[in-house]
């Protein structure tokens, strides 16, 4: 099984700092208000793991689901606590009074919450093409309300011959005193992690000539 | 009289603020599209002075929207939105003939000066 020695994984955590400063930048302008993010923990994980890294299976998330291709290809899940979901739309749409739909949350609001994982995507992505040259796109965003295993399930039966790894970063998002999180996980498909994991060799070197 | 603007862009949250920025400078937003084929559609009875077009959007994107628009008028003007890390696709849609580009998230004073520019 492909792995990251410290010194990669060193470097993975610069590129979630990098992607977190792109993605405070850009959160900051759409909302106009100020948007502090920070990278808590980076790592690689099982998959059978990540409904734990999530709370546990039976934990209410909200996660926002993106394709990737080019270089990597695979899937991108954005995990938000279900109980932020209202701090988290106030944040993007402060002057918006919405009426919610029958899951609680109105479509303008399901709209805001597909961009947010977006551009934190977005801000990962091209902070990972900066350091290791490597190229990822992603497609359109989805939008699933669900517990962390059901939505879990679902995505990975999509991959058709998924890694057993996943890249995990976790960002604190805060706004106006208030402390949000949000779990960056990159699902990659069979042989993309090798690709990933051999770029980042080749652009570090060994441990030491960094 | 105000110049008239087509907004073509599959989330409805990006819309909004687009809207708001535009018609805060005396833009006349003439009409809104999810998709590219929508978007093409909506192009071709509206005829608008500007389309904003996002890239990434499902059934047809907005480079496939942006060939068929400039195919249709080879003088129509679309400005592009991409977001982070998008800078290939952008140069495939400047090919496909849109005339300029902004990145998302927007800030108002970057969409109203490239908005002056492309109209321009």
């Amino acid at each position: 099984m492909p792995s990251l020695n410290e010194f990669q994984l060193d470097a993975l955590r610069e590129v979630g700092n990098v992607g977190a400063g792109n993605a405070a930048t850009a959160l900051s302008q759409l909302t106009g208000q100020r948007i502090d993010l920070s990278v808590s923990k980076v790592c690689v994980l099982p998959t059978d793991a990540i409904a734990e890294f999530l709370g546990g299976s039976d934990s209410n998330v909200a996660s926002v689901c993106l394709p990737v291709y080019g270089d990597v290809t695979g899937l991108v899940l954005v995990f938000f606590p279900l109980d932020q979901i209202n701090e988290l739309t106030r944040m993007l749409l402060p002057n918006f009074t919405p009426v919610p739909g029958p899951d609680g949350l109105s479509d303008i609001e399901k709209s805001a919450l597909r961009e947010l994982g977006s551009i934190l995507t977005g801000a990962y992505l091209s902070a990972l093409f900066r350091f290791i040259n490597i190229q990822i796109l992603h497609g359109v965003p989805e939008l699933v309300m669900d517990m962390a295993q059901a939505i879990l399930d679902s995505v990975l039966v999509e991959l058709e011959e998924k890694e057993d790894l996943a890249i995990v970063i976790e960002t604190e998002l805060i706004a106006q005193n208030k402390k949000m999180t949000s779990k960056f996980l990159l699902l990659p498909e069979a042989g993309s992690l090798e690709r990933l994991f051999k770029a980042f060799a080749n652009t570090l070197g060994l441990p030491g000539n960094g | 009289m105000a110049q008239r603007v087509l907004l073509v862009d599959d989330a409805s949250f990006m819309r909004m603020m687009l809207k708001n920025i535009l018609a805060g400078a005396g833009y006349e937003i003439v009409g809104e599209a999810e998709n590219g084929a929508k978007g093409i559609e909506l192009y071709k009875t509206l005829k608008p002075d500007l389309v904003i077009m996002d890239i990434i959007m499902p059934e047809m994107g907005g480079i496939d929207a942006v060939r068929e628009i400039v195919k249709a008028n080879p003088m129509a003007k679309v400005l592009m939105c991409s977001s982070m890390g998008q800078q290939s696709l952008v140069v495939e849609a400047i090919q496909a003939g849109a005339k300029d580009f902004i990145v998302k998230p927007f800030q108002p004073s970057n969409v109203l000066e490239a908005v002056k520019k492309t109209l321009n």
